[in-house]
């Protein structure tokens, strides 16, 4: 019977392939992951990839914004991040009004403007200031 | 005179017994009827007379002794009576006394409760008040919070441009360091 190999083992490969160029890590991932039945590990397996990624200055972040982000505020995010490079995947919601919001794997950043009324209306929100 | 002098002419002429008219025999006979008399008395008639009077006299006496021993327990039912009245006085006086003591207390205690049911109906009412108060308030400022976000929204959407936007996120990412 095969050990089971944990998470943190896999995401290290993974990170370690994927760095190295090889994308079918990927693939092969999948595969072991189904044939394991361990699918339902998929996002904390992805989630902890992106933090090894983040460990060696690559850094993966959603940003969302009102608007489109200027280079000047993406190199502001990547020094605010620490990232040697980051990979980003810009959302633009009109909702949001204006300000930035941030997540990465293991941080999230909500400096939105539609966030701050949201804690304005928010009943407790003296507790969160 | 005359018959002074016939009894002094009569004296002299015989003895004194003769001049008094007393008869010797007679007298005797007498004297011996009055004996036999007595004798029979004394044998028949004085002891059923004493022994009748000896009744009557322990009967007096009965009761007299009746009468004063009904007087002696007249007098210890009387004692008795007036203890027994003293001690009746006395247990009314300690139950008028108790239970004047027991309706004090029961005023008192009745008192405090009210004042306690008072003091708790007081500050229900004032923690109620308070309550109402706070959440009148709450309401409020929700009204006021939600009216100033609504402004906010809609002066954002009108007058906020792009580089306010940057510079906003410029700001928002230099605080979050």
């Amino acid at each position: 019977m095969a050990t089971k190999i944990s998470r943190a083992k896999l995401a290290r490969y993974a990170t370690e392939q994927l760095v190295d160029g090889n994308d079918n890590v990927i693939q092969e991932l999948a595969a072991y992951l189904i044939e394991n039945r361990r699918v339902d590990e998929l996002d904390l397996i992805v989630r902890e990839i992106s933090e090894q990624f983040e460990r060696r200055g690559v850094v993966a972040v959603d940003i969302v914004s009102a608007r489109p982000i200027e280079a000047e505020l993406r190199a502001q995010i990547a020094k605010l991040l620490g990232a040697e490079k980051l990979e980003a995947n810009e959302t633009i919601d009109a909702k949001l009004l204006g300000g930035v919001k941030l997540e990465t794997a293991s941080r999230r950043l909500d400096a939105t403007v539609a966030h701050r009324l949201e804690i304005l209306r928010s009943p407790s929100r003296l507790k969160e200031v | 005179m005359t018959m002074l002098a016939q009894f002094a002419e009569t004296a002299s002429n015989s003895n004194v017994f003769t001049a008094l008219g007393i008869d010797w025999q007679q007298l005797l006979f007498q004297i011996v009827g009055f004996v036999i008399l007595v004798i029979l008395m004394a044998k028949f008639v004085y002891p059923v007379l004493i022994k009748s009077v000896d009744e009557r006299q322990s009967k007096i006496e009965e009761g007299l002794k009746a009468a004063r021993d009904a007087e002696d327990n007249a007098v210890k039912v009387q004692a008795e009576i007036d203890a027994q009245l003293a001690d009746a006085r006395k247990t009314a006086r300690d139950i008028v006394a108790t239970a004047k003591e027991e309706s004090d207390n029961m005023l008192a205690g009745a008192n405090k409760k009210a004042k306690v049911q008072a003091e708790r109906t007081i500050a229900t009412a004032r923690e109620e008040i308070s309550k109402e108060v706070e959440a009148a308030k709450r309401g409020l400022e929700s009204t006021v919070v939600e009216l100033v976000a609504d402004a906010t929204t809609k002066v954002v959407e009108k007058t906020y441009s792009a580089s306010d936007d940057q510079k906003v996120i410029s700001a928002a990412l230099k605080e979050a360091k």
